[in-house]
């Protein structure tokens, strides 16, 4: 069939991101811990011969050194394995899962980069996973992850995948950053609130401090139309502002969608208001993904954008300096709206699944799972950000490490963090500067939003309709940006709300509301 | 007579059959025999439970597909660009040739005719890294229409400009690459009729109009066809890069549409649905027109 064909649009994806930026790398990604007090690395495992994993993971940035790799080498005598892992870049991942799904029978352990979504679910249905449940009863690491994450996580009461846990809240959308800089310069303070924000951004258009015209207040990106149907993407704390709520709210009972309350008027009106006076990036529509939006902030020209606390590190503030060596980043820990409505999303918890195809023969599984564990283990913290003593740094105190120029070197060619496949758990994940100040603002930040989550009652639940119907959100998304744009008015706005109300809606609210009243 | 000439016949030729036999079992094993895959359009196919064990469903995929509020629009949008591309990209290739056809220069023709090709190897990605950074809205064209005119132009934000705009882009990167059959058949006119009519008084272009294009109208009805074989298929690529949500109405192709339900959801019977319906529909368009060219007198390709 022509399906291969139909694989080559993911390049398309792939290569548009990388022309945005490659510097979407150590956001999400970074394997990062910081409580820990790491000892005896070299510990070695008497046991029976290694397993031997091959794994598929997804990779930002460069890929580790393949040839002798001192890293792999260590890891992979501790941990009693010989393990292959193929590093797929992000921009290809979704294309090369879905052949290493559907061929079945190459890979021990696959990362499923959507966590329990659709795919997934659809995935697991038709048998593809390993029911991980009784294999994970030993494990120290992982059975240290939080129950939130994993209720998120079971489809029908079982585990088919362990996820990789990050910060509960916030996730890479968490807090608008702006440019420290520029506020100064017209005596503003930091914004706490939406006005106080809307204000900067005009002083920002007003006065130009980019220069030439090209200071851009705001900058978002539009959003795919097929999860979310919002006109924009990038927007999550000023949503949160307007009191809207995280995706879905429950009101006695009834199911309520974000766009169909209220509150979400509102904040159209602002993005509109906003639009109007020139204080969102023009291109906004055009853009597809954070990555092309924080590129826009990166390089000088724009005031503020949304991110999370790993945007304020050390090396997008040197990218930064580079177009203007004035440059400095603030965080906008909480924006609060005009009656004090503030949050942060409750997430998931974790970025990607680890799942076992059930390819895999039975007698393994339990050897991968302990490998798994193993890697979340403390002294792989250590190991991941200082990688061998001797060879890639002489010492690892305080969280960070000590590294001669040379070592360093070696570091960042094995990339040791990048073979450490399950991650500690750690609320702090986001947390990854190396100077001690930003790391102390970074956790503080972090500290602060993990008291606002907002959660949406149904995280964990998927609707089969709408996974059957993946356009079902993009006409709302084209009339809501055309409303911001000022090219259409509320009234066909209103006009597709209800539309869904009394259509595909109906049918999603149900599945959804059936599953939560199941589950409680 | 026919009996015996047969064996004989075989006997004399089997070194042909031989020599293409290789040919001919790469399209049995990998065109022919994936064919039957097709079935999985009738199936809730599953590749862990495999082929055979995958439960039928009937024609529910088909319903389903046909049902689906958005399929006129799909077709729509699809055979419009291919329609456009047919009237103004396809004619735009044949000019184009004729053109570098009549540059008598060798030198200048060589220079010319590489740097027609050289867009051809660019990706989607590049052409479409250049377009916004020349029709976005933020873009060179739109800097200066407001600098000078005051205004804008929503050349990647709305409807109107979608079309025009991969029009434009299918010809800036692939008319040189397309001339390349049409000079190969220009090649092979015989040179003495044009100096035939040079004798006889004509004109450069009505030698161009009675001896060219004659020449290679055999070519040009085949590729014509080709086009049509093609004509529900959209350059993914392409149309992915320049979709967003306010050209949304126009820019939805089949291709899109069964990617984000065949590929992201995992959905492949519906997929392969989706495939199935644009291969027989390519089917009887390719056909109907061999046969309308038959009628006109051209050769077709069948």
């Amino acid at each position: 069939m022509n399906f291969t064909r139909k694989l080559v649009p993911l390049m398309a994806s792939a290569a548009l991101m990388a022309t945005a930026l490659a510097g979407c790398s150590g956001n999400n990604n970074s394997a990062a811990g910081s409580t820990a007090s790491p000892e005896g690395s070299a510990q070695t495992e008497t046991g029976g011969k290694p397993a031997s994993i091959k794994a598929m993971t997804i990779l930002f940035g460069n890929p580790p050194e393949t040839g002798s790799n001192k890293a792999l080498e260590d890891l992979e005598k501790r941990g009693n394995v010989d393990l292959d892992v193929t590093f797929v870049p992000s921009e290809a991942y979704t294309d090369k899962l879905s052949v290493a799904v559907s061929a079945g029978d190459s890979y021990d352990l696959l990362l499923m980069d959507g966590g329990k979504d659709d795919k997934f679910n659809n995935l697991v249905k038709m048998g593809a996973f390993h029911d991980l449940t009784p294999y994970l009863e030993k494990t120290e690491n992982i059975s240290q992850i939080d129950d939130v994450v994993w209720d998120g996580i079971r489809i029908d009461g079982k585990v088919y995948g362990v996820p990789r846990p990050r910060g509960l809240y916030g996730g890479g959308e968490a807090n608008v950053l702006i440019r420290k800089d520029w506020l100064d310069k017209y005596n503003l303070a930091v914004p706490k609130t939406v006005d106080e924000l809307t204000n900067a951004l005009a002083v920002f258009k007003e006065n130009d401090p980019a220069g030439g015209g090209k200071t851009i207040p705001f900058t978002i990106y539009g959003s795919d139309g097929v999860n979310s149907p919002g006109p924009f993407s990038g927007v999550l704390p000023i949503q949160f502002a307007f009191g809207i709520p995280n995706v879905w709210k429950l009101d006695g009972g009834n199911a309520v969608r974000d766009f169909q309350t209220s509150e979400y008027k509102a904040f159209l009106e602002w993005l509109r208001d906003s639009w109007s006076k020139g204080l969102i990036d023009k291109d906004a529509p055009v853009l597809k993904n954070q990555g092309q939006a924080r590129s826009k902030f990166l390089a000088g020209t724009a005031g503020a954008f949304v991110g999370n606390v790993s945007d304020l590190g050390e090396a997008n503030v040197e990218k930064l300096k580079q177009t203007d060596p004035n440059a400095e980043i603030a965080i906008v820990d909480v924006l609060e709206g005009a009656g004090g409505q503030k949050g942060a999303a409750v997430l998931g918890g974790y970025y990607g699944l680890w799942a076992i195809p059930s390819s895999v023969p039975e007698n393994k599984v339990q050897q991968i799972v302990d490998f798994l564990d193993f890697t979340a283990s403390e002294e792989n913290i250590a190991f991941s950000k200082a990688g061998v003593t001797g060879i890639h740094s002489s010492d690892f105190k305080d969280g960070v490490a000590v590294q001669t120029e040379e070592q360093q070197k070696q570091y960042d060619l094995d990339k040791p963090s990048q073979f450490i496949l399950e991650n500690r758990v750690d609320p702090y994940v986001y947390a990854s500067s190396k100077v001690p100040e930003i790391l102390t603002q970074q956790k503080a930040t972090l500290d602060i939003i993990s008291k606002i989550g907002i959660e949406n009652p149904f995280l964990s639940y998927n609707s089969q309709f709408a996974s059957k119907n993946p356009d079902s959100y993009k006409k709302m998304s084209a009339v809501m940006t055309k409303y911001v744009l000022g090219e259409g008015t509320w009234d066909d706005v209103q006009k597709e709300i209800d539309t869904w109300t009394t259509g595909a809606g109906v049918q999603i609210t149900k599945e959804l509301l059936d599953q939560y009243n199941a589950a409680h | 007579m026919q009996r015996t000439l047969r064996p004989k016949r075989f006997n004399q030729l089997w070194p042909f059959y031989l020599l293409a036999a290789p040919g001919i079992l790469y399209f049995l094993v990998f065109h022919y025999i994936p064919m039957s895959g097709l079935i999985l359009a009738f199936k809730e196919y599953s590749p862990f439970k495999g082929i055979m064990d995958s439960p039928w469903v009937g024609l529910d995929n088909f319903r389903q597909f046909f049902g689906t509020s958005d399929f006129y629009i799909l077709l729509k949008n699809t055979l419009l660009i291919s329609l456009l591309n047919l009237i103004i990209y396809f004619p735009f290739t044949i000019i184009l040739s004729l053109l570098l056809n009549e540059v008598r220069l060798k030198v200048f023709k060589r220079v010319s005719q590489t740097i027609v090709y050289l867009p051809h190897f660019l990706s989607w990605v590049v052409i479409y890294g250049i377009t916004i950074s020349f029709f976005g809205p933020s873009g060179v064209i739109n800097h200066y229409l407001s600098q000078w005119f005051d205004g804008n132009a929503n050349f990647l934000v709305s409807n109107e400009w979608f079309r025009p705009l991969v029009i434009f882009q299918s010809i800036w990167k692939d008319a040189g690459w397309g001339t390349i059959i049409f000079l190969a058949a220009l090649a092979g006119i015989n040179p003495e009729q044009y100096e035939a009519a040079k004798v006889d008084g004509a004109s450069r272009l009505q030698s161009i109009w009675h001896i060219t294009l004659p020449g290679i109208k055999s070519t040009i009805v085949i590729l014509l066809l080709l086009r049509l074989g093609s004509s529900m298929d959209s350059n993914f690529m392409q149309i992915f890069l320049m979709t967003n949500s306010l050209n949304l109405d126009v820019s939805n192709v089949f291709d899109l549409f069964v990617y984000h339900i065949g590929l992201e959801q995992f959905n492949y019977s519906f997929a392969i649905t989706v495939g199935m319906f644009k291969s027989v529909a390519s089917l009887i368009l390719v056909l109907g027109a061999n046969y309308a060219a038959k009628l006109l007198g051209e050769e077709g390709i069948f």
